[in-house]
């Protein structure tokens, strides 16, 4: 233990009941351990781990995580082997137009590809499915389930529009049939065939 | 100048700045890799006391100091940020040996007093002296091993000579007050678990 060091309690209120030679050989005993040696060859053994540490590229890839994800984020990193050797990857600006350029690659594939099929047009009647014959030897002799449906409504003809200019006169009312063709006499005209004679006049009464 | 010169030149002068920050960045990796260099040199001692007197196991105490500069290795573009370099590592050293201890709890520490007497320095003590000084600290240990873990950590790192209670109090995480009173509790408890032990024989 330090005798510089003055740990004293801040609380006076408990007394300090141990005794010396407890504290003296907990004191050695900590002592012995804090002024331990350390072995040999200790620090090479650690700046050989620290060294295989910068190779795994750990420094590496904490510094590319921090760069990276201070700007826009990385999704990927290129491998060691791989990463060309100019510093032009480095580049945020051609990393975006890079980007782009496969954005638009895989955007005109897929719309050339959905230009050349194009889809069957969908049908505008639904025909019925076939009928099969039943298994059991009977049919229903093609006889068909009509729902009952109630009766809609009217559809009136529309009147013609356009007359022609004949019809468009006032329509004559219908003459009388001739009630009794053999009562009344047949005139004939001059120049002219049959004339119906005018009704009779209803006797006064 | 056309636009597509320009557009040009401008492509060139963004792969010519990418070109100085990558060296740049080259040169300040290996002025940090230096900077560890000598921090190992320097303090790999301390570390590994330290990690020692926790695991109380040579190769996990040099595990330890290993991973601890591993984990500055990845924080080294703080290291101009860190004012005491020296209570930094051991606050970093601190937690990976509390780590290692928490995940490895069923792993038996040296606990074995024939480890102990052949890691403890006896010199010009017979074989009898110096078993029966490895006994003797090997029951203090199992005391000070028996506290409550506050009190257990102010007292093992208050037995490094390095440290002062502010930067105890530093490595901890708690005031200097706590430090001390901590402390005191500390070797009340080992000292009358020691008392009552002797008081058994």
């Amino acid at each position: 233990m330090n005798p510089n060091k003055n740990f004293t309690s801040d609380s006076g209120a408990h007394p300090n009941l141990s005794d010396p030679a407890d504290l003296a050989s907990l004191d050695e005993t900590l002592r012995l351990i804090a002024r331990l040696p350390a072995p040999a060859g200790l620090e090479d053994r650690i700046q050989a781990g620290v060294q295989a540490g910068v190779r795994a590229g750990l420094l590496a890839r904490s510094k590319a995580e921090s760069q990276a994800g201070s700007r826009f984020g990385r999704l990927l990193l290129w491998p060691a082997q791989l990463k060309p050797q100019g510093a032009w990857m480095e580049s945020a600006a051609v990393r975006a137009a890079a980007a782009a350029a496969i954005v638009c690659v895989v955007l005109g594939g897929g719309w050339g590809i959905h230009s050349r099929f194009h889809s069957a047009p969908l049908p505008t009647a639904i025909s019925p499915p076939p009928r099969l014959a039943a298994p059991s030897g009977f049919s229903s002799a093609g006889a068909m389930h009509t729902p009952l449906t109630l009766n809609g409504p009217v559809v009136a003809k529309p009147a013609k529009i356009e007359a022609s200019p004949d019809e468009a006169q006032p329509v004559k009312p219908p003459k009388a049939k001739p009630a009794a063709k053999a009562a009344t006499p047949l005139h004939r005209t001059k120049g002219a065939g049959m004339v119906i004679a005018p009704p009779a006049a209803t006797p006064a009464k | 100048m056309g636009a597509s010169q320009a557009v040009f030149s401008g492509w060139m002068e963004t792969a010519n700045s990418a070109v100085h920050e990558r060296v740049h960045a080259q040169a300040r990796r290996h002025a940090e890799e230096e900077v560890l260099a000598a921090l190992v040199g320097q303090y790999s001692g301390t570390l590994y006391r330290v990690a020692f007197s926790v695991l109380r196991n040579c190769s996990d105490a040099e595990d330890a100091v290993q991973e601890a500069f591993l984990r500055v290795l990845r924080h080294s573009d703080k290291l101009d940020e860190i004012r005491d370099h020296r209570v930094w590592l051991i606050r970093i050293v601190w937690n990976v040996v509390l780590d290692r201890k928490r995940r490895a709890k069923t792993r038996p520490e040296t606990d074995d007093v024939a480890d102990l007497a052949r890691v403890l320095p006896a010199e010009g003590l017979s074989a009898e002296e110096r078993a029966s000084a490895a006994q003797h600290h090997a029951q203090v240990l199992a005391c000070v091993d028996k506290l409550p873990a506050k009190e257990r950590e102010v007292l093992m790192l208050s037995a490094f000579e390095e440290l002062t209670s502010v930067e105890i109090a530093s490595v901890l995480g708690i005031t200097e007050s706590s430090v001390r009173s901590r402390l005191f509790r500390a070797r009340n408890l080992v000292a009358e678990r020691l008392n009552y032990s002797r008081n058994l024989r």
